[in-house]
Parts: C-alpha cells; sequence; structure tokens
C-alpha cells in the first residue's frame, strides 16, 4: 500500500470549529438587508379544481408586499426528469387543480413571519373536490379517478437544453401510469426452466422521511440588472442554477448560487421544489430579497420522501444455490407528480446488477400516480427497497432448500474483473471478501439459526459511484498564491458528509502540501467550476478526482518552472511538503512561493493556475437509456456487506438491534474518519428504516408529519457499531477511492429483515418491522 | 379566529400577556377572561397547541413568577405536598419522592426529555388532560387530591374525578390549580410505574402502567392493591374490576395473570387496540410482581 | 402590541421590543443575531434550539421571549471563551462527534449542562443527558465518545 501524508489519514473536519462555535451560517441564518418573509398557501385538498383564488384582502394586509398565485409564476413546468419521453409535469404554483394535500397553491411575501401567516389567512381559494385515488393498484384500474390527463410541454425540456438532440413530446397519461421500465438479459423463460426451485414473494416499502435536521429553506434576492443570488440547502449547484433560471426565463449564469452551510441532506435536497422557485418570483416581483423557511411540517409533507414501492420478485436457482434467473416487477408509487420515478426504477435494477451473478434476468416497472406527496431520491434511491426484497428472498430460498445463506450468498456474488451485462466491469469489488470477514468477525456459524429470539442476518448491496445526469462532470481550479499556499476552488456542496475536508486532503497530497496549506472555496456556482454535484455518489470519484487532476496540472506546472529555474529535467525532480528539490540532491530545492513568484516575472504575470475535470463515465454521452437499462453507466461501484444482530423481546415483539457490522468496499477511505461517520451513519438510519420509520396516510393527509409522530433513532435506539476496514483500490478513483456514502442503508435494512426472521422463525413482507407484525405473523404461523 | 387549516405553518397566533405575582392576582385575571384565557406553566404543551392552531388564546396568563407555587413538601402526617409548579425534574430528582413515593418520581423521569421536564410541570402535566399523561397513573393509585383556587375561594378534588374526556378536566374556566396533595402511602406498602412507547425509546407512552401494593403485617397477603392505567382509555383510569380481585388474596402466578387480563379488558384504546391490551396484560403483571417484591 | 424587555444572554444584558408571541428563539436568532440556536422543527421535539437557563437546558422555541428574563441565558456562542474552545467543542471536533453541525450546538449545551452538574457521568447519564437532542448524520456514537472523553480528560486533571 502506498504511503501517504494527507489522504487515508484521519484528518478532523475543516469545517468543525466554525460549526462547533455557531458561527457557521446555514441559509436560514441569513439576513440580507431590507428582507422579507415569505410562506406558502398550501392545499388541503388531495384532489380538487381550483374554482377561483381572491388574493385582495391579502394583498391589502399591512406589512405585505406581495401575494401571487399560478398566474403569476406561469405555465413553465419544472421536474427532476424533464426527457422527451416523460416531460415535467410539476408547476411552482398550481395552475388549475391541485393534487395532494400540501401542494403550493400561493405565496406571500411580507415583513415578518406572522404578518405573512396572517395573509395566507386572507386568501380564498374556492375548490372544487374531485374523486381522489391513493393506491396505486387501484389507480392503474380503468374508471380510477384521473390524476393528470395529458401533459402537454410549454418548452424545450431539460434534455434538449442540456445538449441531447431531442425534442420535446407531449405525454398521455394512461391508467395513471407516469414511467415504466423494462429490462432484460438472457432468456428469463429458460432460466426458470433450468431451475430446480423457484420462490415468488411479494414486499412492500413504505414512504419514509430523509429527515434532516435542516429544515428546507430558500433565500433569493434579485437585484436590479436581473441577477437572481440564491442561498439554498441543496445537493447541487447545477441543477438549482439551470431549474431557476429556467422557470424564471433568465440565463443560468445570471443565477447565483452561494455557499451556505447545509443541515443534512440524504437525498432530500436534490428536487426542485417549489418554494425556491417562489422565493425568487417574490423578490422579482418585489424588488427585495425574499427568505423562505419552511416548517417541519412542511417539510414532512411537501418536501418530498422516499419511494414506495410493492417489489414482486420471482427468484429460479438450482438446488445447490446458483442463481439462474430473477425476475422483478415493481409498482412504483410517487405520489401525486412524476418526482424520480423512471429514475429509482432504473436504479432499483442498476443497483442488483452488480452483486450477483444473475445470467438471466426482466426487471419492470411501472410509475403510477396517485394523490400523495411526491416521491425523490433517498440515500440508495432505490436500492433499499430492492434489497430488502431480494436479499429477504434469498434467505427465505436458502431455508427451503436447506442451504446456508451465507455461503449461498458467497455461491453467486461477482467478483472483481467481472463486466456486468451493460458494459459496465468492476475494476474492484469487495463483496466476496466482504461476506468472509463479516461471517468471521461476528462468528456468524456459531450464531445463525439458533433461534431463541435471537437473530443474526445479513444484506448486501451495492451503489454507482457517479453516473452521468447534468451537468455532466465536475471540474476543479488549483491557484497557486504568492505565499506558496493553494487555493482549491471546486462546486462540491459539503452537507456534512465531509466532502470539503476530502476534496482539501485530495489537494493536499496531490500538490505535496499539508491540510493547513490549502485554502478551500467550495460550492459557491459564480466561483467554481462545473460540479456533478452531492446526490450521485460522486463525491470522491468524479468531483475528487476532477480536484486531483487540478492538483496534478497545477504541480506540473510548478515543476516545469522548478526545472527552469534549478536548470533540471522535471523527471530528477521530486515534491514535498510545499517545495520542488533535486531527487540527487535535496539541498537544491525551491518553496511554491519562491516558484510562483518566479513565474510571475519571468512568464508574463503567470502565477499558476491548474485545472482539472472528471467525467462519471468518459466515454459514454449522456445518459443510458432510463426505460432499458441498455449502455454504460458507472465506472466504478461501492459495496456493502452488512450484518445485524438482533434480539427480539417474545412478550412485547419489539426488536432491539444489538450489534451491525458493515464490510464496505469504497476503495481507499480518502479520510477514515469520513468513511466511519457515513457507514455508523447508515447503521444507525438503516435501523430506523428497518423498525420505525413509516409516512402514514389517510385519505391523502399525512397523519404524522412532526418528530413526535414520525420516530428517527435516538441516542438510545442504536446499535453497537463495527466497521470491517475495505483494502480493495479502485484504479480509476483518486487515490483509489469510490462511494461511500449511501451503500450500506440498503445492506443494513435487508441484514436486520433477515436477522429479525432468523430470530423468531417467521417472515415479515413489509418495512417497518412492528411489533404487531411480529405478533400477527407468529400468530398466522402455526395456521 | 381560528386558522386551523393553516396550522403546518407553526406560526404562533398573536395573544395579550399578563404576568401576574400573587394566586389572587392569578385568579382575578381568570375570573375575568374565562375561556379567552390560557395559563402558561411549562408552555411545553400548551405553545405547542398554538403552533398546530388547535387553541388561539387571546390571554396568555404567566404563573411562573408566582413564588408560593414551586416547592415539594413532606411530612409522615400531611404526606407529600406539591406546588404546581413544581418542575418535572424536580419531582423526578427530588430525594423525597424518590425515597416514598419512587413511582411519581419514575412517573415524572419518564415525560420527555431532559429539556421538557426542565420546563415543564407537575400541574400541566395534569391540567393537560390527556389520556396519555405519564404522571397521572402514579397520582392515581396514590389516590392523590387537587387543590383549585379561585376567586371563589378552593376546592380539593380527588384525582381520580377530575378527568372527565380527553383534555377536558373537573378545573373549571376560572379556576387555577395550586397544589397536589398525596397522603403518606400506608405501611408495607410500595408501588412501580411501567410502560412501553409507542415506537422508539423515548416516545409518547403507548401504556403506562402504576401499581401500589399493601400487604399485610404477616406478609403473605395483598390486603390492598390499586392499578391506574394511562393511553389506554379516554382518560387515565384505575382498574377496579381487576383490583377487587386481588384484593385481600394470597399473591399467586395464575391469579396475577387473570389480573392482569381483567385489566387489559378494563381498557377502551382507540388504536393499535389488540396490542394496546395485550401490553396492559403484560405490564400489570410485570408491575405487580416488581411492586410485590419490593415491599417483602 | 410590543414591550420593552431585558435579557441576559451570555453574560451580557440586552434590551429588545418584542411581541409576546414570540419565542426566545426567535428573538435571539432575528432579534439578538445570535443564530447559533436552530429552529429544527418549532415544537420541541428535536432539541436543536436547545440553551441552557439558569444552567438547565430547555427548549428555547417554546419559551417566549418574555418568560425568559431574569434568567442567566447560555447559548452556543457563549461557550468558547475569548476564543478558546470549551474542551467540548474540541472533543467534538476531535471525536468526530458532528458532520452537518445543525444538531451540534443544542448537543453541546446539553453536554456542558450534564458535566456541570455531574462531572463524571456514566454512559448511560451521558446518553439521558442527550435523549432529547435528535441527529440524523452522526449516529450518535461519536458524540457520547467524545462527552465521555471531557469527563475522562477532567478526571484526570484532578
Amino acid at each position: 500500500m502506498k504511503k501517504y501524508s494527507v489522504v487515508g489519514k484521519p484528518v478532523v473536519r475543516v469545517d468543525g470549529r466554525v460549526k462547533v462555535t455557531g458561527q457557521a451560517e446555514y441559509s436560514g441564518d441569513i439576513t440580507l438587508p431590507n428582507m422579507l418573509h415569505g410562506k406558502i398557501l398550501r392545499s388541503p385538498h388531495p384532489h380538487a379544481k381550483i374554482i377561483k383564488i381572491n388574493t385582495a384582502k391579502a394583498e391589502a394586509l399591512p406589512g405585505v408586499k406581495a401575494v401571487i398565485t399560478g398566474k403569476d409564476t406561469g405555465p413553465v413546468r419544472f421536474g427532476f426528469v424533464d426527457t422527451p419521453r416523460y416531460p415535467a409535469d410539476e408547476y411552482p404554483l398550481a395552475i388549475d387543480k391541485v393534487r395532494y394535500v400540501g401542494e403550493e397553491v400561493a405565496a406571500v411575501a411580507a415583513v415578518d413571519e406572522i404578518t405573512a401567516a396572517e395573509a395566507l389567512d386572507l386568501i380564498e381559494v374556492e375548490y372544487e373536490p374531485i374523486p381522489a385515488v391513493f393506491d396505486p393498484e387501484e389507480a392503474l384500474k380503468d374508471g380510477a379517478p384521473k390524476v393528470h390527463e395529458e401533459i402537454i410541454p410549454t418548452t424545450t425540456c431539460a434534455w434538449e437544453d442540456w445538449g441531447v438532440a431531442k425534442q420535446a413530446r407531449p405525454y398521455k397519461v394512461v391508467n395513471n401510469i407516469c414511467a415504466t421500465t423494462s429490462m432484460s438479459y438472457g432468456d428469463i423463460e429458460k432460466g426458470f426452466a433450468e431451475s430446480d426451485y423457484v420462490r415468488e414473494d411479494r414486499f412492500v416499502v413504505p414512504a419514509t422521511s430523509h429527515a434532516a435536521m435542516e429544515p428546507h429553506v430558500a433565500l433569493a434576492s434579485f437585484d436590479s440588472s436581473g441577477k437572481l443570488d440564491v442561498w439554498l440547502s441543496h445537493m447541487s449547484l447545477a441543477l438549482k442554477q439551470y431549474w431557476l433560471a429556467k422557470t424564471l426565463g433568465i440565463p443560468v449564469s445570471k443565477v447565483r448560487v452561494h455557499k451556505a452551510f447545509i443541515g443534512g441532506a440524504f437525498g432530500g435536497k436534490i428536487n426542485l421544489f417549489p418554494y425556491e422557485f417562489l422565493a425568487a418570483f417574490l423578490s422579482r416581483k418585489t424588488g427585495r430579497p425574499v427568505r423562505i423557511v419552511l416548517s417541519r411540517e412542511e417539510v414532512f409533507t411537501s418536501c418530498r420522501l422516499s419511494h414506495r414501492m410493492i417489489v414482486n420478485v420471482k427468484t429460479g436457482v438450482k438446488s445447490d444455490g446458483t442463481i439462474m434467473a430473477q425476475h422483478v416487477k415493481l409498482i412504483n408509487d410517487p405520489g401525486a407528480y412524476r418526482g424520480s420515478s423512471p429514475v429509482v426504477m432504473f436504479l432499483a435494477h442498476a443497483f442488483c446488477n452488480p452483486i450477483y451473478n444473475i445470467p438471466n434476468w426482466l426487471h419492470e416497472g411501472v410509475g403510477v400516480y396517485t394523490n400523495k406527496a411526491i416521491c425523490m431520491p433517498r440515500r440508495g434511491h432505490g436500492s433499499p427497497q430492492t434489497r430488502f426484497a431480494a436479499e429477504s428472498q434469498l434467505d427465505m430460498i436458502a431455508e427451503d432448500l436447506g442451504l446456508e445463506p451465507a455461503e449461498l450468498r458467497l455461491k453467486n456474488v461477482r467478483k472483481p474483473g467481472d463486466v456486468l451485462p451493460n458494459g459496465d466491469r468492476l475494476d474492484s469489488c469487495g463483496l466476496g471478501i466482504g461476506v468472509w470477514k463479516a461471517m468471521e468477525l461476528t462468528r456468524w456459524k456459531e450464531k445463525r439459526g439458533k433461534g431463541n429470539n435471537q437473530g443474526i442476518g445479513m444484506g448486501l448491496a451495492a451503489m454507482f459511484s457517479g453516473a452521468a445526469y447534468y451537468p455532466f462532470g465536475s471540474g476543479a481550479v488549483v491557484k497557486l498564491n504568492p505565499d506558496g499556499i493553494a487555493t482549491l476552488f471546486t462546486g462540491q456542496p459539503e452537507f456534512g458528509q465531509g466532502s470539503d475536508t476530502a476534496m482539501s486532503q485530495i489537494a493536499a497530497e496531490e500538490l505535496g502540501l499539508t491540510l493547513d496549506h490549502i485554502v478551500l472555496v467550495s460550492a459557491d456556482s459564480e466561483l467554481c467550476p462545473i460540479d456533478i454535484g452531492g446526490f450521485l455518489s460522486a463525491g470522491i470519484f468524479v468531483s475528487g478526482e476532477a480536484v486531483r487532476r487540478a492538483a496534478a496540472d497545477a504541480k506540473q506546472q510548478l515543476l516545469a518552472n522548478a526545472a527552469e529555474i534549478l536548470e533540471a529535467r522535471i523527471d530528477d525532480l521530486d515534491v514535498n511538503n510545499g517545495h520542488i528539490y533535486v531527487k540527487a540532491n535535496p539541498e537544491k530545492a525551491l518553496s511554491f512561493s519562491e516558484i510562483v513568484r518566479n513565474s510571475i516575472q519571468k512568464h508574463d504575470a503567470d502565477s499558476i493556475i491548474g485545472k482539472g475535470f472528471c467525467k462519471p463515465v468518459p466515454e459514454i454521452e449522456f445518459y443510458p437509456s432510463l426505460s432499458k437499462g441498455t449502455g454504460r453507466f458507472t465506472d466504478a461501484y461501492g459495496f456493502s456487506v452488512a450484518v445485524a444482530e438482533v434480539e427480539v423481546d417474545p412478550e412485547t415483539a419489539r426488536v432491539k438491534v444489538l450489534e451491525v457490522t458493515i464490510a464496505d468496499d469504497c476503495g481507499f477511505g480518502i479520510n477514515p474518519l469520513n468513511v466511519h461517520g457515513q457507514l455508523l451513519s447508515q447503521a444507525v438510519m438503516g435501523t430506523g428504516d428497518a423498525l420505525f420509520e413509516e409516512i402514514v396516510t389517510e385519505d391523502g393527509q399525512i397523519i404524522n408529519p412532526s418528530f413526535a409522530d414520525y420516530k428517527i433513532p435516538g441516542v438510545f435506539d442504536i446499535p453497537k457499531f463495527r466497521h470491517i476496514p475495505t483494502e480493495s483500490i479502485e484504479p480509476k478513483g483518486p487515490f483509489g477511492g469510490k462511494e461511500v456514502g449511501e451503500c450500506a442503508r440498503a445492506a443494513v435494512i435487508a441484514a436486520i429483515a433477515n436477522a429479525v426472521s432468523d430470530a423468531i422463525g417467521v417472515r415479515i413482507y413489509s418495512l417497518p418491522i412492528t411489533p404487531e407484525k411480529i405478533f400477527e405473523a407468529l400468530e398466522n404461523k402455526g395456521k | 379566529m381560528s386558522t386551523s387549516n393553516l396550522g403546518y405553518l407553526l406560526t404562533l397566533p398573536r395573544f395579550n400577556y399578563l404576568a401576574p405575582k400573587t394566586i389572587d392576582e392569578a385568579c382575578s385575571l381568570l375570573d375575568k377572561y374565562g375561556g379567552a384565557a390560557r395559563v402558561i406553566a411549562g408552555g411545553t404543551d400548551l405553545l405547542v397547541s398554538m403552533k398546530k392552531r388547535e387553541i388561539s388564546p387571546q390571554y396568555i396568563i404567566n404563573i411562573k413568577a408566582i413564588p408560593e407555587l414551586d416547592y415539594i413538601h413532606y411530612s409522615h402526617e400531611d404526606g407529600l405536598k406539591i406546588g404546581a409548579l413544581a418542575t418535572l425534574q424536580s419531582v423526578a430528582s427530588s430525594s423525597i419522592v424518590k425515597d416514598k413515593f419512587g413511582l411519581l418520581a419514575t412517573a415524572c423521569k419518564k415525560v420527555g426529555t431532559p429539556q421538557v421536564r426542565n420546563m415543564g410541570t407537575i400541574g400541566g402535566n395534569i391540567c393537560n388532560g390527556g389520556p396519555s399523561q405519564d404522571t397521572v397513573p402514579s397520582l392515581l393509585v396514590l389516590e392523590a387530591k387537587l387543590k383549585l383556587v379561585s376567586l371563589q375561594g378552593e376546592r380539593v378534588v380527588p384525582v381520580d374525578s377530575f378527568f372527565i374526556s380527553p383534555f377536558q378536566t373537573a378545573l373549571n374556566q376560572a379556576e387555577l390549580l395550586t397544589e397536589i396533595q398525596i397522603p403518606t402511602p400506608p405501611p408495607r406498602s410500595n408501588g412501580c410505574y411501567q410502560w412501553l412507547t409507542k415506537i422508539t425509546a423515548v416516545d409518547e407512552t403507548l401504556v403506562g402502567v402504576a401499581v401500589l401494593m399493601t400487604s399485610d403485617s404477616a406478609g403473605g397477603l395483598c390486603k390492598d392493591i390499586r392499578i391506574g392505567l394511562c393511553s389506554v382509555a379516554p382518560v387515565p383510569i384505575r382498574a377496579r374490576q381487576a383490583e377487587e380481585l386481588l384484593r385481600g388474596k394470597k399473591i399467586e402466578a395464575d391469579l396475577i395473570e387473570q389480573v392482569a387480563q381483567v385489566a387489559a379488558d378494563e381498557t377502551r384504546p382507540r388504536s393499535r387496540a389488540n396490542y394496546r391490551r395485550r401490553m396492559t396484560s403484560l405490564l400489570v403483571k410485570r408491575a405487580i410482581n416488581e411492586a410485590w417484591q419490593s415491599i417483602r | 402590541m410590543k414591550q420593552l424587555i431585558t435579557l441576559s444572554v451570555n453574560g451580557e444584558s440586552y434590551q429588545v421590543a418584542v411581541e409576546p408571541s414570540i419565542t426566545l428563539l426567535d428573538v435571539l436568532r432575528d432579534g439578538l443575531g445570535l443564530i447559533g440556536a436552530k429552529k429544527g422543527c418549532d415544537l420541541g421535539n428535536c432539541g436543536s434550539c436547545t440553551v441552557l437557563l439558569g444552567g438547565k437546558p430547555v427548549l428555547s422555541c417554546l419559551l417566549l421571549a418574555v418568560e425568559a428574563q431574569d434568567k442567566d441565558i447560555l447559548t452556543i456562542e457563549g461557550l468558547a471563551e475569548n476564543g478558546q474552545l470549551h474542551p467540548l467543542q474540541q472533543a467534538f471536533i476531535d471525536y468526530s462527534a458532528l458532520q452537518c453541525g445543525f444538531c451540534t450546538p443544542g448537543m453541546l449545551l446539553s453536554a456542558k449542562a450534564l458535566l456541570d452538574e455531574n462531572p463524571q457521568p456514566t454512559e448511560e447519564e451521558v446518553k439521558e443527558a442527550i435523549s432529547g437532542n435528535l441527529c440524523r448524520c452522526t449516529g450518535y456514537i461519536e458524540i457520547v465518545e467524545a462527552i465521555l472523553k471531557v469527563a475522562q480528560s477532567n478526571r484526570g486533571a484532578e
């Protein structure tokens, strides 16, 4: 293993001090001169026509500076998916009807929050409620209420704007279907025919909330030249810039997304949200900055949830456990708008492919509109739902055939060097070794199958390290300063995952500088180059590699300059600790500072600026097909093997997760503290998903939109945690690194579900695993 | 004006604020404003309701400035007297309460979180009047009394007739709860409070069971038993039929099972009913065993 | 109708004109510019708004500003002294007890209140002290460890 000075070291985070002192400014902490406060009027109905809106009384309230409705925000639609096949279907404010409880209907800007709230109360909306549909299988039937009719684009679609030369076309909604996918490989019928044993099971996963501690917020300020400055709690500069520009009808480069601290994201802040557009519309209308901070209840109801899914899995195996065929059918219920439905269904498949070598498979999915809150990515985006189903079923198959479940997995896991059907090659793959190590460390064989209300279970998951999505890559700039310190510019947003620290480490290592010799400028769309964002698991692999290349470029220039000054060849030189020296004669050395100053004088003020770029998959242009699943997808996968040990109280049916062990292949860990933090985070989050978390809806209304009723793990709910460090190196990643932030969650959920089943001898087919479900399953067991 | 449609905004409605310095002053204000006023003590319940726009009182009367409402006094003859403004934390950590009325200390410690216990008062917890108030089962089995004061004078109401229906108590609009009076339990008595939460470890109570038992001088018979339940009926209740079964009898495993089942049958849970009944039975059994062991 | 109140925050006296319906949290953040206390849920469920009142952790989102007079208030901004980090703040950095940082001010104040009252807490007592502070990022283990490490080093110092 190569020796590094900065990467691979447990460096404390660079933004620690500013956070522990309370100085870190999150978007809701920022006040601009003359700022107004915005609030949003939301639909109380799951499905209703808007007959008329009267804003006169609201506008007349002293302190109210603007009131807007759909006629002010206009017919430009937006959406996470906006392609010729799937045109965007959302509006900043409802135009002629509302489709879910919480949908945005009007917005107000006033001198303070109380006045804004009072103004909302004075807006008179006449609704005509119409029949609603809440169950996706009901919504698919003929005669079900139609959530959408035809979606007719009024502008070019995003794909067109982003250079994919296709044209937007209308989408006729049939049976409330918002998206379909169908991907296959091999011959599924033949695969099942050749199987000795076939099992089919149905699993149900509810919507959950990301529940980041910082509620969603947008501060927008239009200046007199028509330039928009925004401070957002977000996960991608480029996406926010693009959609704000499009919806408001201004050039993309006239939108500046400023650096702000972000209080957690987990996928929940990647969507385009009405409140962001509305803050901008209100600012433009009033000529003053407008800040909209959402309440926690609004975050629950209107800031997107994770995807509801019904997962039907049919798997065929040989009697020795070799998987021959798998047919997965998904019914995805993204709510009243498409959200990320086609993407989640594609990813549900794409994240399965790298795990087991299945020769024949068919993955089908249908996304169905219902009159409920909208669903979007959440940490794993499709993987948690399908891993819960597929890993649970694998255990059941093992039990039916009398096979050891961990051995069954080992028999089928992919290996380094495997090439997936779509052409992705697994240059690094730590699944097999992960299973071995996890089995050993947890004393798996000793504990498995003992019953007595104690159980141990395993789950496997895979995750991409970046894929093609606007803006399709990242850039970075490293600027040397006359004092020898380097300023790093990267657009990666820091929302807790440690990217500010990791990027700084990468630049420092490549340049041979200590960490305190890097000044970081991050996540400002005007100051920083393009960035792929923090929602595609591309932080290290793509943005980190761009940073490394930029640092390498700067280093190369430093070396060239030093060679000139020292009258040596570049090959004779080496870099260390801010100096370049002649290897054979280390006393012949120059500091970076000297080199930079010399270059300024000798090279026409060239102060040495390095740049670097990186695309997730260099060879492909734009996208794989979301609906057909063909084409290269990502250049590296992260892998997780999770083992959970649980105890079930037979009298209360309460599950206690005793310990979670994760063997995660994230390639080379740029910062072991970050890696550990991400995995522990997912061990706890997975516990919440497996046992506690569920958005409960009644007649379209979310009935638990608060932390009192939607329970996330507290300090007394957490398991013990063990991390088995990886030793794999991903050749294409910076120093060998790849993704770590969102793979393990799915593995943990599956592991807990399997552990519970091992403990009590029955299977729960839906999440969360509640005491009532356990009692019911135990009672039905006898029958 | 109700703005219940906009409860999702969580902004407080406007109100007039009053801060009386004496009990008399407080009672005058309550008398004057009646139903348009609400008393604020800890505020952890009241402000939440107001933010959700469930209620929008025109007047908020802060009684925390009244010095003579925050105390914990004990004498063997008079029993325990707790001022209504004693915080849940002060009751939970009081050595006299922990020593002689342990189940009440346990119950107070269970409520909320450390922050909530520093702010919330025992009086507030009682006057909330909801079905799930953790302090109430203990007060029921300790047969506590509540002193209610108004301009008309004062009256003492037993806890078990204080709760009328969910969030509606016998406290009338012009009255102030000033004191909780708890008689010293008989000799050879002990009790406990057990609960299960709804979902996570720190969470609202799904089933709360307080038990107080007294043994005879020989130590073989259950001379008296009181069972208090919360979160399993519209208001906290005594499981009197279950008590009857055990009172005066010898403690035996089968009998305890039966008693526990009868207690479960006395519940009227509104949601998660089967599970609540089952857990009531379990916790009553566990509580009886714990209380009984701690006497002998 | 606004009234003039005096708040004692981090050892300093502030006079502010407030509506009675404004919470201490809002006055700290909007009136005094002390943005360290956060509005995570505004209903008292998450603990991000925790400040110390008379040394005790309370939820500033459920306290009216008018109620908070005559008591010493400590916010996160008052924890470091003269630029010197409190041992807890340093420990949180050293032991990776924070990620996004949003829950951190409240968490630190709950921890400080604990150690001020109970300098040698057990692990259980530490967990109890932060049981009202939700964290979505870290998984809590390092937070507990950081607090215990400070307690340990205090013991060593004696």
